[in-house]
């Protein structure tokens, strides 16, 4: 019994050609612009009509393989799925949350925290060479606040209260008044030395200073007197500098 | 707006992809400077914690040396006749080196003395400063207040203060006293 010959099939877009062109340019082709589609068809169906029939009878699979991926030229790359997608949008706004306060909390631990309290176990909270400079300027200070005479007593008076606050410079006038009087009559002059000092306690605005003294008394002519004693004086930092603020004596 | 169709995650609300992407740009560059600053940010805390770290134990160090100062001080101008041997193991147990040598070598002398004399003496430090401090050294002086009775007062209390000047030294992580003056 003869065989009725099959027609011949016919070639399709993509399918295989002489010319070896790579079946995957056309799954390429999907993402190019309609121009150059209609272009490139046109070459497409050059190469096909040089396409053999039994070629393509033997590989009768081939054009829907190569049809395969022009069905997805609507699908966008993942990238710019990715990059359109809220997913990152979320994400990018939690981390811009947590980071956010992150960085509050440092900027606060750096800033804002509070300073340590004078206390006990920490009676120095400032740096050595802030205490030092209190410590140095109360030696001078009590030095030379301490240290008068029967002569120009007033004049040595408003001088010691340049070195104090307001409200302890009013309190040492008042004190000198009563003693004016008694330096004058015994003619008396004094001279305190300071022997040794220290830091008691220190804050950035205020130092405790421990000092011991020598106060040398000349009365007329009784000769000179040599009192040791003690005393903490209280130093606060202004906009002129480091100032007595109270002297306590034993 | 326009909803697209779900993918894997599901459904998503897309207003515009090309806003969708700049918003994304943006946010991505924003929480990079941010991230950048969350670092800087960190390097200085950690300096910032180690320099009050530094601080901290800098200035409780003046706490411990005047703790320790104020105590030997205190255990000197506090002895009694009828506690005479309690009084000086206070004394020898905030000592260390020559001075406690000295002063616990003549220990039987005070001892006899304090009571032939019936000698008291009571006092506390009335402020205390630190002179210098360094890592394991530490000069303090303090000004104590108290009183003396013996035979030669009548056995009544007369005041004596005193101006003390102690030397201190870190030993085993306690401050101990190598030596203490009369400042005159």
């Amino acid at each position: 019994m003869a065989s009725t010959p099959r027609p011949p099939r016919r070639p399709v877009v993509g399918s295989r050609n002489p010319t070896g062109r790579p079946k995957t340019v056309a799954g390429r082709r999907s993402v190019e612009t309609p121009a150059a589609e209609s272009v490139d068809t046109t070459a497409e169906s050059d190469v096909v009509a040089a396409t053999t029939v039994p070629e393509l009878l033997n590989h009768p699979d081939e054009a829907s393989v190569a049809e395969a991926p022009a069905e997805k030229t609507d699908e966008p790359p993942a990238r710019s799925r990715f990059l359109t997608s809220i997913r990152p949008t979320v994400g990018l706004v939690v981390a811009l949350v947590l980071m956010s306060g992150v960085l509050a909390a440092e900027a606060w631990y750096v800033w804002f925290k509070d300073p340590p309290i004078v206390s006990a176990a920490r009676p120095v909270v400032t740096g050595e060479i802030a205490h030092r400079a209190a410590v140095e300027s109360a030696q001078q200070s009590i030095a030379e606040i301490l240290s008068y005479g029967y002569q120009d007593f007033d004049a040595q008076i408003e001088e010691a209260t340049s070195m104090m606050t307001d409200s302890f410079a009013e309190e040492f006038r008042e004190t000198a008044v009563d003693v004016e009087q008694e330096f004058v009559a015994g003619r008396t002059e004094q001279d305190v030395r300071v022997v040794a000092a220290s830091v008691v306690q220190a804050s950035s605005e205020q130092v405790r200073a421990l000092l011991f003294l020598d106060q040398y008394v000349i009365r007329g002519t009784e000769g000179t007197s040599v009192t040791p004693y003690r005393a903490l004086v209280t130093m606060v930092h202004t906009d002129s500098g480091w100032l007595v603020s109270g002297i306590e004596t034993k | 707006m326009e909803v697209a169709a779900g993918r894997a995650g599901g459904p998503t609300v897309s207003p515009d992809p090309t806003s969708r992407v700049r918003l994304n740009i943006a946010l991505y560059v924003l929480a990079l400077v941010v991230a950048c600053a969350c670092v800087v940010g960190g390097v200085v805390t950690w300096r910032t914690q180690d320099d009050r770290s530094r601080a901290a134990a800098d200035q409780e160090r003046y706490g411990d040396v005047l703790a320790s100062a104020t105590t030997e001080a205190e255990a000197f101008i506090n002895i009694r006749y009828d506690e005479a041997q309690q009084s000086i193991d206070e004394v020898a147990a905030g000592a260390t080196g020559e001075f406690r040598e000295q002063y616990t070598s003549s220990a039987d002398g005070v001892i006899e003395v304090l009571e032939e004399n019936k000698s008291i003496m009571d006092g506390e430090v009335l402020w205390a400063g630190v002179v210098d401090v360094d890592n394991d050294s530490a000069t303090v002086i303090a000004a104590t207040t108290g009183t003396v009775s013996n035979k030669q007062t009548g056995n009544e209390p007369v005041v004596r203060n005193f101006r003390l000047q102690l030397d201190l030294v870190l030993e085993d992580g306690r401050w101990l006293t190598r030596d203490l003056q009369f400042v005159s």
